[in-house]
C-alpha cells in the first residue's frame, strides 16, 4: 500500500543532487557539535531534537518549495510519462547510487552481500543498459539497501541530533556524512559536463518525488503533526534498515510498557 | 487451583484464538469489505469494520499507551473520551485506507513468541502490482484473550507514530486541542469518502 512511503526518506539522502549540497552538509555537520544519545526509548526522553524550532522552520521551507514546484513538476511527470519509462528512470538512478550499497555492504563486513550486489551492479549496468532496466531482479538477485549512516550505526555510532535540512529533509547528525558519501560513489559525479549532469540531476530529483507522491498524500491525510509524523517515521525507518529489517522485538514491545504502564 | 484452571482454559483458547488467528480472522474481514467497497460505500464499510477492529485491537490499551504519561493526568470522563474518539478514527483510518480490491493479498509468515502473554505476527501484504509490504501485529494476551496492540508497516511503528504526534500537540497545545485536531480529522473522513 504505501511502500513509497518509507522508502522516500531514503531515496532523498542516496539522491545525487549537486555539489552545493554537500558544501552545506559538511558546514552544518561542523557546526551541529551534539551528545551522542543512547538508541531506544522515545525521543522526548532521550531529547533526539534539540533543534526542533530550526528543524520546523526548515521542514516548513520543504514544504513550501515542494508546494510550489516539486510537487507540481513531479504530478505532471507522472501524468505524461508511461509507467515503464518511469520504472527504467527510477532503475537508473538505483543502479547509479549502487556502488554505495556495495561499499557500505563491505564497510559493514558483509563480505558475500557485497560479492553479490557487485554482481547486481555490473549485470544491470551491462545487459540492462546503463541500469535502464533491472535485469538482476529478474535473475533473482536481491537488491540490498545500504548507506553510511548505516555502516556508521551497525559500527555503534549513536544517532545523534535528528536534522532537517533546507531542500534535503530529514537526517540525523550520523546520516550526514552518508550525504557526502553517496555524492562520491555515484559515477555521475565525475563526469564533470553540465551538459550532461545537470539535466540528469534534475531528472533524478524529479524522479525522486514522483515515487513519494503517495508517501507525501499519505502523510497529509494521517498526520496530525506533519513535522512528528515525519520525524518519527524517518527514524524509526532508520533503525529498521540498520538491522536490515528485523530489529530487536522486545524493544518494541518495552517501547509499548515503558510509557503506559 | 484457579491458576491451574486459567492456564488450562488458555491453552484450550489457544488453537481456536491464537494470536496468528485473531490477526488472519480480521485481514479476511478487511479483504471482504475492500472486495465490496463500492456497493458498501463508506457508511456500509465502517460499519462492517467497526465489530471486527473492536474484536481483533485492544483499542483502550492502545489510546493509553498513544498518550504515554499524560494518561496518568486524566481524570475518568476524559480517558473515555479519548478512547471513544480514537477507536472511531482508528475504525475510519481503515475504512478511508481500504476502500478498493485489486487482488490485494495478506499472507502469515511466522510467528513469534518472546514472551507467555506476547506474540509477534509477521504479515506480508503484496498489491496488485506485486509489490510489498510488511506488517508485524503485536499481540498481547489479556483475560485469556489476544488482541492486537500494535502494527508494524515495513518498520514504521503506528502506535510510536502516533503517541509522537499525540503527546506533542498535548505538550506544545493541550489535550483539548489534540481532541479538536481528531474529531476534525474524524469529520474529514466521513465527508471526503462520500
Amino acid at each position: 500500500m504505501n511502500k513509497q512511503q518509507s522508502d522516500s526518506s531514503r531515496q532523498g539522502i542516496r539522491t545525487w543532487s549537486g555539489k552545493a549540497i554537500l558544501l552545506v552538509v559538511i558546514l552544518m555537520t561542523g557546526c551541529a557539535a551534539v551528545p551522542q544519545t543512547g538508541p531506544g526509548g522515545n525521543p522526548e526522553q532521550r531529547n533526539i531534537d534539540p533543534f526542533e524550532p530550526v528543524n520546523r522552520s526548515h521542514f516548513q521551507f520543504n514544504r513550501d518549495v515542494d508546494r510550489a514546484i516539486l510537487k507540481p513538476v513531479a504530478d505532471a511527470y507522472v501524468r505524461v510519462t508511461p509507467r515503464p519509462v518511469r520504472t527504467s528512470v527510477s532503475n537508473f538512478f538505483d543502479n547509479l547510487s549502487y556502488l554505495n550499497v556495495i561499499l557500505n555492504g563491505f564497510l559493514q563486513g558483509k563480505v558475500r552481500q557485497g560479492f553479490a550486489d557487485t554482481g547486481r551492479f555490473v549485470v544491470n549496468s551491462t545487459v540492462g543498459i546503463l541500469g535502464l532496466f533491472d535485469v538482476a531482479s529478474a535473475l533473482g538477485m536481491e537488491e540490498h539497501n545500504e548507506d553510511f549512516g548505516q555502516t556508521l550505526g551497525v559500527w555503534g555510532v549513536g544517532e545523534g541530533a535528528y536534522l532537517v535540512y533546507p531542500l534535503i529533509g530529514p537526517n540525523t547528525l550520523r546520516d550526514s556524512p552518508g550525504l557526502g558519501t553517496s555524492l562520491a560513489t555515484n559515477p555521475l559525479f565525475y563526469v564533470g559536463q553540465a551538459a550532461i549532469t545537470a539535466p540528469l540531476a534534475v531528472l533524478g530529483i524529479i524522479d525522486v518525488r514522483a515515487r513519494a507522491i503517495g508517501a507525501f498524500e499519505f502523510i497529509e491525510e494521517v498526520a496530525l503533526d506533519p513535522y512528528i509524523f515525519t520525524r518519527e517515521a524517518y527514524l524509526q525507518r532508520r533503525v529498521f534498515l540498520i538491522f536490515d529489517g528485523d530489529p530487536p522485538l522486545p524493544e518494541f514491545f518495552d517501547d509499548w510498557d515503558n510509557e503506559g504502564e | 487451583m484457579l491458576l491451574v484452571v486459567l492456564v488450562m482454559s488458555g491453552a484450550g483458547a489457544e488453537q481456536e484464538n491464537g494470536p496468528a488467528e485473531v490477526v488472519e480472522r480480521f485481514q479476511a474481514t478487511l479483504l471482504a469489505a475492500m472486495r465490496e467497497a463500492d456497493e458498501l460505500g463508506y457508511e456500509g464499510r465502517y460499519q462492517r469494520l467497526a465489530p471486527a477492529v473492536r474484536e481483533s485491537h485492544d483499542l483502550r490499551d492502545i489510546a493509553r499507551a498513544a498518550l504515554g504519561r499524560h494518561w496518568d493526568r486524566l481524570d475518568e470522563q476524559e480517558r473515555a473520551l479519548f478512547v471513544d474518539i480514537f477507536s472511531e478514527l482508528s475504525i475510519a483510518t481503515y475504512t478511508a485506507r481500504f476502500d478498493g480490491y485489486a487482488g490485494e493479498t495478506f499472507a502469515t509468515v511466522s510467528v513469534q513468541r518472546p514472551a507467555g502473554d506476547s506474540a509477534v505476527v509477521h504479515t506480508v501484504f503484496t498489491d496488485a502490482d506485486g509489490d510489498t509490504v510488511s506488517f508485524d501485529y503485536m499481540l498481547r494476551r489479556r483475560d485469556e484473550r489476544w488482541r492486537i496492540i500494535n502494527i508494524i508497516v515495513d518498520g514504521v511503528s503506528d502506535l510510536a507514530l502516533k503517541r509522537a504526534e499525540y503527546t506533542s500537540i498535548i505538550r506544545r497545545q493541550s489535550f483539548d486541542a489534540l481532541i479538536a485536531m481528531l474529531e476534525e480529522r474524524l469529520a474529514r473522513y466521513a465527508e471526503s469518502e462520500e
